[in-house]
């Protein structure tokens, strides 16, 4: 039984068109942003009324130049960054501007193909492709995370710049290398972002990731072996309001199950303010769920 | 979208979702083997309660855990190991996890896309893609062993990607992964090879190699001798050491002799020799055709085994 592969790879050119049409798209969506008349990295058209997104380490002033696949060159103007984030959105005036189709990063399957296009080391419109290294765990089968990490490579010029599914539909804006991985801040974090929240929301606790002993483990879902025991609550915040206290251990966040020392982070990252998170926790010994309602980071928060 | 648009938006879509079955259908019996400390390495559940991995993530042996593809983690007992093939055989006693659906590495052909497939951390699937890059015949390892083909792919081999499958689009297990057999390259291990060397472990616990109990120096023969004995051959192998009570010096074999063949094979070097010394030969007699003090000899040796 032939599959699709095969089938696709044995008329090559069905695949080379494909790629290539695909790769049309997305150069038209994909910009160049310079500082100071220096190529400083990628951007992505992100609303075609002329919203430019690329990250915040790309664009340090309050002005960059956005420069067009078919050349046009225009003086961005810096709306609002967020170094948690580490994004960035641009204004320029300009017309027929080809937004790129935005996708839902949480439904992203492990070995989907994934493309990002940039300027790397100078050279424009480049095109990478990779798949989805790895997704963490979650119980329904999405996933909310910090990052998308994929198996791809990206060099540096990449940042700022469209990282796509297979259908072309942005999701993720690449950010950085770590360990031969590229990570990518995922679409619906950049769309929280351009919605009004700064960074990742605010829970207010200090945790420490313990191994569930006492058979605590067998509380916990699937064989989860670790958990994160809270050490200590802010005064007044959200955890404080939601009734948690020192001792509890958090099992899962949402659909989060949280196993290691980045998952909260993740799941905060992925949160929007005022919004409920529901919290499976272990208390004196018993499984037992709590919902606080998320906040804002304020600027002196840690 | 163009009618032609949307085909062609459709062959991406298509593969994407092809590869990401293979990873899961690969990630069914893809385990993660804990058994050193930090990065727990991958693992295949080869048959019921049969975990192969690689043998260099193997640190403490009687310390092993296999984390299983529900979240489970189950204690494992070392079956054996090989490093010359850079194989282990773990038991669990779990035998209603998944086994793999197994392909044959003779199939693969250079430039296939593959997959290598990982737990990194222990629970959730990772994956990595590279094509086939070069396969050649059976290989040596440096360590001693022998894989049945030389299998080599240039896909990220990440950390705890070591002993975890190697599989291709249909999500069939066509090797494993290990970094710790060529420097610097990511070789898949064949199947053939696997199950060959798995029976062996979980039979004996070991890999068994034949062994002559002599050293042997290529040489080159001179021209009347070769005419001399109408030999089809230049070169044989030399005699300069031997060991006491070894195979060699049972058959008669002494200092001096040349070997120019073995059983069927025509010994020129010393591969041709450790060709006929796989444990399948232990145990066995073999005519070993010499020249001694320029006269053709045969005598007949039984193969040992290597201690």
């Amino acid at each position: 039984m032939a599959t699709a592969i095969q089938e696709h790879m044995a008329h090559a050119p069905g695949m080379n068109a494909a790629m290539a049409h695909l790769a049309a798209n997305l150069r038209a969506a994909t910009v160049e942003v310079k500082v100071e008349n220096l190529g400083a990295g990628s951007g992505v058209i992100w609303r075609d009324d002329g919203l430019i997104v690329t990250n915040n380490h790309v664009v340090r002033g309050d002005t960059a130049e956005i420069v067009l696949w078919d050349g046009r060159t225009f003086q961005g103007k810096v709306v609002d960054r967020s170094a948690e984030f580490d994004l960035a959105s641009l204004r320029i005036e300009a017309h027929d501007l080809q937004a790129a189709p935005i996708g839902d990063s949480s439904r992203l399957r492990v070995g989907a193909l994934v493309l990002a296009m940039g300027n790397p080391l100078g050279v424009k419109g480049a095109l990478t492709v990779g798949i989805v290294h790895m997704v963490p765990s979650g119980r329904d089968g999405s996933s909310e995370d910090r990052w998308i990490r994929a198996d791809l490579s990206l060099l540096p010029g990449n940042s700022g710049g469209p990282m796509v599914d297979a259908v072309g539909r942005v999701i993720g804006v690449n950010s950085m290398v770590a360990g031969g991985l590229a990570l990518a801040i995922p679409s619906n974090t950049v769309a929280r972002f351009i919605a009004g929240n700064a960074g990742p929301a605010y829970l207010g606790v200090v945790v420490q990731p313990v191994e569930l002993s006492n058979g605590f483990a067998t509380l916990a879902a699937r064989g989860q072996t670790a958990g994160l025991m809270v050490l200590s609550i802010r005064q007044d915040s959200p955890a404080a309001r939601g009734g948690l206290l020192p001792g509890d251990i958090l099992i899962h966040a949402g659909r989060r199950t949280l196993a290691g020392d980045d998952a909260l982070m993740d799941v905060l990252y992925a949160s929007d303010a005022g919004t409920p998170l529901p919290l499976t926790i272990i208390r004196g010994g018993k499984l037992t769920e709590v919902t606080v309602i998320l906040g804002k980071r304020e600027a002196d928060q840690a | 979208m163009s009618a032609q648009s949307e085909t062609q938006t459709g062959v991406l879509a298509g593969i994407s979702d092809e590869l990401a079955n293979a990873v899961e259908q690969a990630g069914k019996s893809a385990v993660a083997v804990k058994a050193r400390r930090h990065v727990a390495a991958g693992g295949v559940m080869w048959t019921p309660g049969v975990v192969v991995t690689a043998d260099h993530i193997i640190e403490h042996e009687d310390n092993i855990t296999i984390a299983l593809p529900n979240g489970e983690e189950v204690k494992g007992t070392l079956a054996g190991r090989d490093p010359g093939t850079d194989l282990a055989v773990i038991r669990i006693d779990n035998k209603d996890v998944p086994f793999a659906h197994v392909g044959e590495s003779a199939a693969l052909r250079v430039g296939q896309l593959v997959v290598a497939v990982a737990r990194p951390g222990g629970e959730g699937l990772a994956a990595s893609i590279g094509i086939v890059s070069a396969i050649s015949g059976s290989w040596r390892t440096w360590r001693g062993g022998t894989l049945d083909a030389h299998i080599r792919t240039d896909l990220t081999l990440y950390p705890g990607f070591s002993g975890g499958p190697l599989v291709d689009v249909t999500g069939k297990v066509v090797g494993i992964n290990t970094s710790g057999l060529s420097r610097g390259h990511s070789l898949a291990i064949p199947t053939e090879t696997i199950e060959r060397v798995m029976d062996s472990l979980l039979s004996h616990g070991k890999v068994s190699r034949g062994y002559l109990g002599v050293g042997l120096q290529p040489v080159q023969l001179p021209g009347d001798l070769v005419q001399k004995l109408a030999l089809q051959q230049t070169n044989g192998l030399m005699v300069v050491t031997e060991d006491d009570n070894g195979p060699a010096m049972k058959a008669g074999m002494l200092l001096g002799d040349i070997l120019i063949a073995l059983g069927e094979t025509k010994t020129g070097d010393t591969n041709d020799v450790q060709a006929v010394l796989g444990s399948e030969n232990v145990g066995k007699s073999f005519a070993a055709n010499l020249i001694r003090g320029g006269e053709l000899k045969t005598l007949s040796i039984a193969i040992g085994e290597r201690q």
